[in-house]
C-alpha cells in the first residue's frame, strides 16, 4: 500500500512537470521582479575576440532600456565546435532566434532554416529617426549597400551586419623605436624587407629572441597569399582581356587547362620567391604552430610584427603591454627591382563587404520582436556604441571609426587582386602537403612549383566540381522559386516590388547558369588536357 | 505472481496515453491554425519552402474555387524541391508537366519549359539534345514569357559549352543571334544579348559581343552584379577595340554609380589613358 502512494505521488509529480514544461514550450516567458512578462531574445555567434561580447552587452542593455519587455541573452560559442552546435540547433528546432551568419551555413541552411529580411531592409529603419539616414531604406544605409548581408544565389537579404574587416600588418612600436630610432612604418615591401634585416640584426647584436615577424599557420599564409596575388595581377589581365578584370576559379582552371599558366610560370614563380623571402623572417616551422602561438609570440614581445585581420585589433592592443602600430600590407611597388615586372602596385580594397552578419531563424518564438532587434543592431545609434565598445569598423555610413578601427578602413586605392593558387580545401590540401618545399631549408620556388605541377591542377578541379555541385542545386531551387514569382507576377501585374524581384532572379539565374556550364566545360578542358574520360 | 513493478507498468501505460493525447492536442491548440490558400503555396514557394508549399498545393486539390491547372503546376514545380530530392520525385513531376503541357496556356507553357529544364539538369544522364528540341519548340510558339523566353539563353549556352575550338564557338555562337528573333519581351531579350555578348567577348569576336552588349544594356539591365559586369566588359571590349568614345563613356558611367569596387581604381587609369590620348598635344 506504501509503495502504491510513493508511486502515485512520484507518478503526481512528473504529471505537474509535465504540464509545467508544455506551458513552457508553448509560452516561453519569463517575468520581472514588478510582474511583467519578459520576452528573451537569445544571440549566438563566434567572435570571442576582444572587445565584441562588451559590445553586444551594450547594445543588449541599450536596447532592453527601450523595450523593457525584453531580455538579450548573448551566446558566445567557440569557432571550433560553432558549426556542429549550429547544426544541432537547427535541425533540432532549438536554435536560438539570432545567429551570426557565415561559418557552417550553406545556401540550403540559409534557405530552409532562416528567415529573409529583405522586405525589412527595404523600408527606412526606425531606430535612424533624427539622423540623416531617417529616410534612407535600410540597406542603402551600409557602406557596401548591405551586400553583406545579401545572398546572391536565394536572391534574399539575410543578414544584418555590423562590421568591416581588413588585414594589416601590427608592429611593436616601442620594440620599432629600440630597433630603428624611430616610430616610421614601412610603406613598401623594400622599406618593410630593410625593416626585417634590420630586426634580425637587432637580435643578434643585443642576444635577444627575436624574430621580425609572428608566423602560424594561420597568420603566414594571410600575408604571403596577398603579396602573392600582387603577383599574377597582369598576368590575369593578360589572360582575359576585356574579360571584366575579375578572379574566377572557372577561368583560373580553364587556362591552367589550355597551358596558358602553371606553376612553372614566370610570374607565380615570381610570387613564390616573394613568398619565401617573407617566410625567413618567421619563426621555423611557423607553418606547425597555432593562431595563438603567433598571438604570444607578437604580445610576448618577441616578434616586432605580425599580420593579422581587424577582427583580432582589440585582443592584441589589450595583451600587449606595449604601444602597437598598424599599417597596410607592404606591396611591391612596379618599380620594385625584384618583384615589381609581374604587379600593378598596390591592391584595392574597395570591393570589401560589410560582415559580422545577423541573421532570423524561422525557429524563432518571437520574430517580430527579433527582428526589431535586428533594426536596432543596425541603426546608425547602434553602429556608433559598436565601434565605440569593441573599436572594430564600423558598417553603417555616417558613423565614426573610433580612432583604433580608424587604420582598418577600407584602401580604395589599387588594382584587382591576382589569382590565388590554392583558395578551396582539395587545392589548399595540395599546397599545405608541398609548402615545404618552398619554405624548408633545401626548399625553392622552382622545387615547389615542380611539386604542385603534380596535383594542383586535379585538386582545383576536384574543389571546381564541389562548387559546381552547390551552384547546380542553387539553380534548381531557383526554378522552383521562378515558378512562384512568375505566377505571383501573372496574377498580380502592378505589384511592382514582385516585378522587381522576378526581374533580379531572372538575371541571376541567367549569370549563374551561365557559371555553370562555363565550369563543366572547364572541367572537360582539364579532362582533356590529362586525357581522361569525362 | 505479479511482479513488484507489475502494477505501476500497468498503471503507466494509459497514463502516459493520457499524456501523449493531451500534450499533442495542448501543443497543436496553442500553434495558430494556418489556412491554406493558393497565395500562401506560392510564397512559401518564393521564400524555399518547398515542402510546406508543396503540402500545401497537395491539400488544395478538389477545393472550391481552386485552378486545378495552377493548382497542379504548383504541386509539380514544388515536387523539384521537395526534400529529400528523388529521382521518384522527378519521374513524377515529369508526369504532371507533361499532362499539363498539352494545353497552351501559361500554365501549359511553363510546364513546357520545366519539362526542358528537367531533361537538361534533372535526370541522370542530362538528355540535352532532347532539351534543345524542346526550348526550340517553345521559342517559336512566341509565348511572351520572359521565364520560357530563358530557353533562348539555354540554347545559346548548350551550344557554347559544346565547342572547345575558339573558331568554332565563334561560329556557333554568332549562328545563336537569330534566336532573338522570337523573343518578344524585354527581360527575355536582354537576358539573350547580354549572355550571348559576354560569350563572343571570351571567345574573342569584341565587336560582335560588343554589339550584344549594347543591345542589352539598351533593354535595361536591373541586377547591380550583372550591370556591374556588362558594363566593365562594355568598356574593356571597346577600350581594345578601338571604339574610345563608348568606352569612355561605359568607363564613367561604371564609375559613377559604382564608385565602390574593387575594379573602380583600375578602370579610372583606363579611363584617364584614353582621355588623355583624346586630348590635343601641348
Amino acid at each position: 500500500m506504501k509503495e502504491r502512494i510513493l508511486n502515485m505521488i512520484g507518478l503526481s509529480l512528473l504529471a505537474i512537470c509535465f504540464v509545467v514544461s508544455l506551458g513552457r514550450i508553448a509560452w516561453p516567458k519569463s517575468q520581472t521582479a514588478d510582474g511583467r512578462d519578459v520576452e528573451t531574445i537569445r544571440i549566438a555567434h563566434w567572435q570571442l575576440e576582444g572587445g565584441v561580447r562588451e559590445a553586444l552587452d551594450r547594445l543588449g542593455q541599450e536596447y532592453e532600456a527601450m523595450h523593457p519587455n525584453v531580455r538579450i541573452q548573448q551566446i558566445p560559442i567557440p569557432e571550433r565546435i560553432y558549426t556542429n552546435w549550429l547544426i544541432t540547433q537547427l535541425v533540432g528546432g532549438t536554435a536560438p532566434d539570432i545567429i551570426q551568419i557565415g561559418i557552417g551555413i550553406s545556401d540550403e541552411r540559409l534557405a530552409r532554416f532562416f528567415d529573409p529580411i529583405t522586405t525589412l531592409v527595404e523600408s527606412p529603419n526606425p531606430y535612424n529617426k533624427g539622423t540623416a539616414l531617417e529616410k534612407v531604406p535600410m540597406q542603402e544605409t551600409f557602406f557596401d549597400g548591405m551586400l553583406g548581408g545579401y545572398n546572391e544565389n536565394l536572391l534574399e537579404y539575410y543578414g544584418v551586419p555590423l562590421s568591416g574587416t581588413s588585414i594589416r600588418m601590427y608592429y611593436n612600436l616601442d620594440l620599432l623605436r629600440k630597433i630603428t630610432g624611430s616610430e616610421q612604418l614601412p610603406t613598401t615591401f623594400r622599406e618593410f624587407i630593410a625593416l626585417c634585416r634590420q630586426a634580425v640584426d637587432f637580435g643578434k647584436s643585443t642576444g635577444r629572441a627575436l624574430v621580425p615577424i609572428a608566423g602560424s599557420r594561420y597568420n603566414g599564409p594571410q600575408l604571403m597569399n596577398l603579396l602573392f596575388e600582387s603577383q599574377t595581377q597582369l598576368l590575369m589581365e593578360e589572360l582575359s582581356p576585356a574579360g571584366g578584370l575579375m578572379r574566377d576559379p572557372i577561368s583560373t582552371l580553364e587556362w591552367y587547362a589550355d597551358g596558358k599558366w602553371s606553376p612553372e610560370s614566370p610570374a607565380i614563380l615570381s610570387g613564390m620567391r616573394l613568398m619565401r623571402e617573407v617566410a625567413q623572417f618567421m619563426q621555423p616551422g611557423f607553418m606547425q604552430l597555432q593562431r595563438d602561438d603567433a598571438t604570444f609570440y607578437f604580445v610576448q614581445g618577441r616578434a616586432l610584427m605580425i599580420c593579422s585581420g581587424s577582427w583580432d585589433a582589440t585582443s592584441i592592443r589589450s595583451q600587449a603591454p606595449f604601444r602597437v602600430g598598424v599599417s597596410p600590407i607592404p606591396f611591391p611597388t612596379t618599380d620594385d627591382p625584384d618583384f615589381g615586372k609581374f604587379t600593378k602596385g598596390g591592391v584595392s580594397e574597395a570591393g570589401s563587404l560589410a560582415a559580422v552578419s545577423f541573421g532570423l531563424t524561422r525557429a524563432s518564438k518571437h520574430p517580430e520582436i527579433a527582428k526589431d532587434f535586428l533594426r536596432f543592431l543596425g541603426s546608425q545609434p547602434a553602429n556608433k556604441i559598436w565601434t565605440d565598445v569593441s573599436r572594430w569598423v564600423p558598417s553603417v555610413l555616417g558613423v565614426p571609426p573610433h580612432p583604433d578601427a580608424e587604420p582598418f578602413l577600407p584602401i580604395t586605392k589599387g588594382a584587382t587582386p591576382g589569382f590565388a593558387l590554392a583558395t578551396q580545401p582539395d587545392a589548399m590540401r595540395v599546397y599545405g602537403t608541398s609548402i615545404n618545399d618552398l619554405f624548408g631549408q633545401e626548399g625553392s620556388p622552382e622545387k615547389f612549383a615542380k611539386s604542385l605541377s603534380k596535383n594542383l591542377l586535379d585538386a582545383q578541379a576536384s574543389d571546381l566540381r564541389r562548387s559546381l555541385l552547390s551552384t547546380h542545386m542553387n539553380s534548381k531551387r531557383r526554378d522552383t522559386v521562378l515558378a512562384s514569382l512568375v505566377v505571383q507576377r501573372a496574377k498580380a501585374p502592378t505589384d511592382f516590388k514582385l516585378a522587381e524581384k522576378f526581374d533580379k532572379a531572372l538575371q541571376a539565374e541567367s549569370l549563374a547558369e551561365r557559371g555553370n556550364y562555363m565550369a563543366e566545360a572547364a572541367l572537360r578542358a582539364n579532362d582533356a588536357a590529362q586525357n581522361k574520360e569525362p | 505472481m505479479s511482479s513488484p513493478t507489475s502494477m505501476p507498468t500497468r498503471s503507466l501505460a494509459p497514463l502516459a496515453v493520457w499524456f501523449l493525447v493531451v500534450g499533442s492536442a495542448f501543443l497543436d491548440s496553442s500553434r495558430a491554425a494556418n489556412p491554406v490558400s493558393m497565395e500562401t503555396a506560392w510564397e512559401q514557394a518564393e521564400v524555399n519552402l518547398f515542402n510546406e508549399a508543396h503540402t500545401a498545393f497537395k491539400k488544395l486539390k478538389g477545393q472550391r474555387g481552386v485552378d486545378e491547372r495552377e493548382r497542379g503546376f504548383g504541386e509539380a514545380v514544388t515536387l523539384l524541391n521537395v526534400q529529400p530530392r528523388t529521382p521518384g520525385n522527378i519521374t513524377r513531376a515529369e508526369k504532371m508537366f507533361a499532362a499539363l503541357a498539352e494545353e497552351d496556356d501559361l500554365y501549359g507553357y511553363l510546364a513546357s519549359y520545366y519539362l526542358a529544364r528537367i531533361w537538361e539538369d534533372y535526370t541522370s544522364p542530362p538528355q540535352i539534345d532532347r532539351a534543345k528540341v524542346a526550348y526550340r519548340e517553345l521559342l517559336k510558339k512566341n509565348t511572351g514569357n520572359p521565364l520560357v523566353e530563358g530557353s533562348a539563353v539555354r540554347l545559346a549556352l548548350i551550344e557554347e559549352a559544346s565547342e572547345r575550338d575558339p573558331a568554332k564557338r565563334q561560329e556557333v555562337l554568332l549562328a545563336a543571334r537569330s534566336l532573338a528573333e522570337n523573343l518578344q519581351t524585354r527581360e527575355g531579350r536582354r537576358d539573350f544579348h547580354l549572355n550571348l555578348g559576354l560569350a563572343l567577348v571570351k571567345a574573342g569576336d569584341l565587336s560582335a559581343g560588343l554589339e550584344e552588349l549594347l543591345a542589352a544594356d539598351a533593354e535595361g539591365i536591373t541586377s547591380p552584379l550583372s550591370e556591374r559586369g556588362a558594363w566593365i566588359t562594355i568598356a574593356e571590349a571597346a577600350r581594345l577595340s578601338g571604339k574610345k568614345e563608348i568606352a569612355a563613356e561605359y568607363y564613367r558611367k561604371f564609375l559613377k554609380k559604382y564608385e565602390r569596387d574593387v575594379r573602380s581604381h583600375t578602370l579610372a587609369e583606363h579611363l584617364a589613358e584614353i582621355e588623355a590620348s583624346e586630348s590635343p598635344a601641348p
